[in-house]
């Protein structure tokens, strides 16, 4: 199934006026992808979830599966999630307390008036996939957290969903189960290769999921991708700074243009750009622009020289392969990953950039 | 460890002396209903202990004592369920769907349950009158329904409030309507709500007085309370034997119901007083 969001919006009234919670957003979302959804809480993620399920009505634009219309205000069609064939897995499981793990997947296919057997048959299959098929007796309340998840994917898988909607799924489970459900459910949804639109504000969840991801950001789509576009190709400071962890540094920088070649200069350094990066650089002359650096393609030397910054180091955190050194210069805050293990706080260092690795990002790219 | 072991003792003691405290006026009623003396507590009168009371009420056809105990049940039985069916789909929907002007509703409807029942009975009698309701089940049941209709609402509304949105959504999304929702996923998982509050309406309908009073003329709808109050008339002097009997046997249908609850509504009240 194709689903596609077209310019949609959704305003919500309140008392203090109109809120726009989803702002023009187009996507398409294709058969059998595995589609992310990112952005910090409040962004709009969860109401472009509801709108695709139909639990809200958008107040303009088109909401298209495959080439039926489910959704647009202006034609005054709206189908209700029953009509749609969506399945839906929340943050909170949302399982039915009063009814054990067996009633709860059957849930479903009972409303529909499913036969008996095909019940049973339906239930046990979709246990099994989830390894929940010692726990049909049971009632929610004896369950942990990774066992209510399953059930409720199970709940969700039981019915041959069109479209797979999940909604923050893993993030009341502790970390280490988290690593491992991700890896299974990225996996069965590969084996069932149904649509799926994954909501998260975890950057790593979106980023190993994802086939595609979407970052929105007050209520807007800020740039959609695959996992490497969004990490190689930021279109803004709040997309570079997002997605990777340790986000990237930012850097106030000015180009110049000096003898026909195009630099950067930052702080008490300059930097000659490569050949790619000079169209864009030239555009953005004489304005203020911020130079994006991941931490990984900073690196450190011993001596000053005119490409390098200077500063100290304030902080060292251990990850174990590697070290985060958070390095205060005199321009800016500067985060470097690096396997060199024998310094220390306070330590004079000098910072190099790769600049074949550098991002710039002019005035209207800057989106805190 | 000693300090403890007091500690324990005194609470013991006080919950005995509450228990005791709130039952010696039922003890009280259930030993004269069994005396054949009301007066047994005068120091010439002998305790004697007898059936011939309750017999009285029960098998005496002048004092139609069982057709009260039964109009009594149906009506209250009967207001409660209806009360409790409105009331939980108006709650459904002022906690869950958009309704316009929510509070200001929440308000009047609780600012309609202040009226004093007095000034309202001399209306309620012409109503029913007309209606050619009077000395009739309806006749009462429709006002008990409109009395305790607000304040089961009310309750039934911080009930519903607890219970988590995501259900409705997870139900709409499996298929269901929204009848769906509130009969199969919301009264399920607000059954203590629930029943306490159709046990409140049921125990306000079996108490009430002045309604029945006014809206009966005899036994084919009045109900307990009024049958006993007016059983003085019956005799010259004040039956104190016969009224305790009656009293004492219309508090066992009451008792056997709240034994019957009583787990689901400790549950229900705990968690009320948690919501406010």
């Amino acid at each position: 199934m194709r689903l596609t969001f077209q310019h949609v919006s959704k305003r919500f009234m309140t008392m203090r006026g109109a809120v726009d919670a989803v702002h023009d957003v187009s996507l398409e979302i294709k058969d059998g992808e595995f589609f992310a959804i990112l952005g910090p809480s409040g962004c709009g993620k969860s109401t472009l979830l509801n709108l695709a399920a139909g639990l809200e009505k958008p107040t303009a634009g088109e909401i298209r599966f495959d080439d039926r219309v489910v959704a647009s205000p202006e034609r005054r069609i709206f189908l209700p999630p029953r009509n749609r064939n969506v399945a839906m897995v929340f943050q909170s499981y949302a399982l039915y307390p009063h009814l054990n793990v067996f009633d709860n997947i059957a849930f479903p296919l009972r409303i529909a008036r499913e036969k008996d057997a095909h019940i049973k048959m339906a239930v046990k299959r979709a246990a099994e996939m989830l390894g929940i098929e010692n726990l049909l007796e049971r009632k929610p309340a004896e369950l942990s957290g990774g066992q209510r998840q399953r059930v409720s994917i199970a709940r969700a898988l039981v019915r041959r969903p069109e479209v797979f909607l999940l909604d923050e799924p893993l993030s009341n489970l502790d970390a280490q189960l988290r690593t491992g459900t991700r890896a299974e459910l990225k996996c069965l949804q590969r084996e069932l290769k149904i649509t799926t639109l994954y909501i998260t504000h975890d950057q790593t969840e979106a980023m190993t999921l994802g086939d595609r991801i979407a970052l929105l950001k007050d209520g807007s789509l800020v740039q959609a991708g695959t996992p490497e576009e969004m990490y190689e190709q930021p279109k803004t400071t709040f997309a570079a700074t997002f997605i990777g962890s340790p986000p990237m540094n930012l850097v106030p920088a000015k180009v110049k243009e000096k003898d026909g070649r195009i630099t950067l200069a930052f702080g008490d350094a300059t930097m000659v750009l490569p050949r790619e990066k000079t169209e864009q650089a030239k555009q953005l002359k004489k304005q203020q622009v911020l130079l994006g650096i991941r931490p990984e393609h900073v690196t450190l030397r011993s001596e000053a020289s005119g490409q390098t910054l200077s500063g100290t180091v304030t902080a060292i955190e251990p990850l174990g392969r590697e070290a985060l050194l958070h390095i205060s210069t005199e321009c800016c805050h500067i985060l470097v990953l690096t396997t060199e293990k024998d310094l220390k706080t306070d330590e004079r260092v000098f910072v190099c950039f790769d600049p074949n690795r550098v991002h710039l990002f002019g005035p209207e790219q800057q989106t805190k | 460890m000693k300090e403890d072991r007091f500690k324990k003792i005194l609470l013991a003691l006080g919950a005995l002396l509450t228990v005791l405290f709130c039952l010696s006026p039922f003890f009280y009623m259930a030993l004269t209903g069994l005396s054949l003396h009301p007066d047994f507590l005068l120091p010439d009168r002998p305790l004697c202990i007898t059936l011939s009371h309750f017999h009285t009420v029960v098998a005496s056809d002048s004092v139609h004592f069982l057709a009260f105990l039964r109009n009594s049940l149906i009506i209250s039985t009967a207001s409660a369920v209806i009360c409790v069916f409105i009331a939980s789909l108006a709650a459904y929907a002022i906690t869950r769907l958009p309704v316009p002007g929510k509070v200001f509703l929440m308000f009047l409807i609780l600012a309609v349950s202040m009226f004093p029942p007095v000034s309202l009975v001399s209306y309620l009698f012409k109503l029913m009158s007309a209606l050619g309701w009077i000395n009739t089940y309806q006749g009462l049941i429709f006002p008990y329904v409109a009395w305790t209709l607000p304040l089961s609402l009310w309750i039934l509304m911080s009930y519903f409030a607890q219970v988590p949105k995501d259900l409705d959504r997870a139900g709409l999304i499996d298929g269901c309507s929204r009848l769906q929702i509130l009969v199969k996923i919301i009264f399920p998982v607000a059954a203590p709500g629930i029943f306490s509050t159709m046990l409140l309406a049921f125990i306000f309908a079996f108490n009430e007085f002045l309604f029945a009073l006014m809206l009966t003329t005899d036994h084919s709808a009045r109900t307990v309370p009024v049958g006993i109050a007016l059983f003085e008339g019956l005799y010259g002097q004040i039956p104190w034997g016969e009224i305790m009997a009656a009293a004492t046997i219309t508090t066992i249908p009451v008792v056997i119901l709240t034994l019957i609850f009583q787990r689901r509504i400790i549950q229900g009240l705990t968690r009320g007083a948690v919501k406010g």
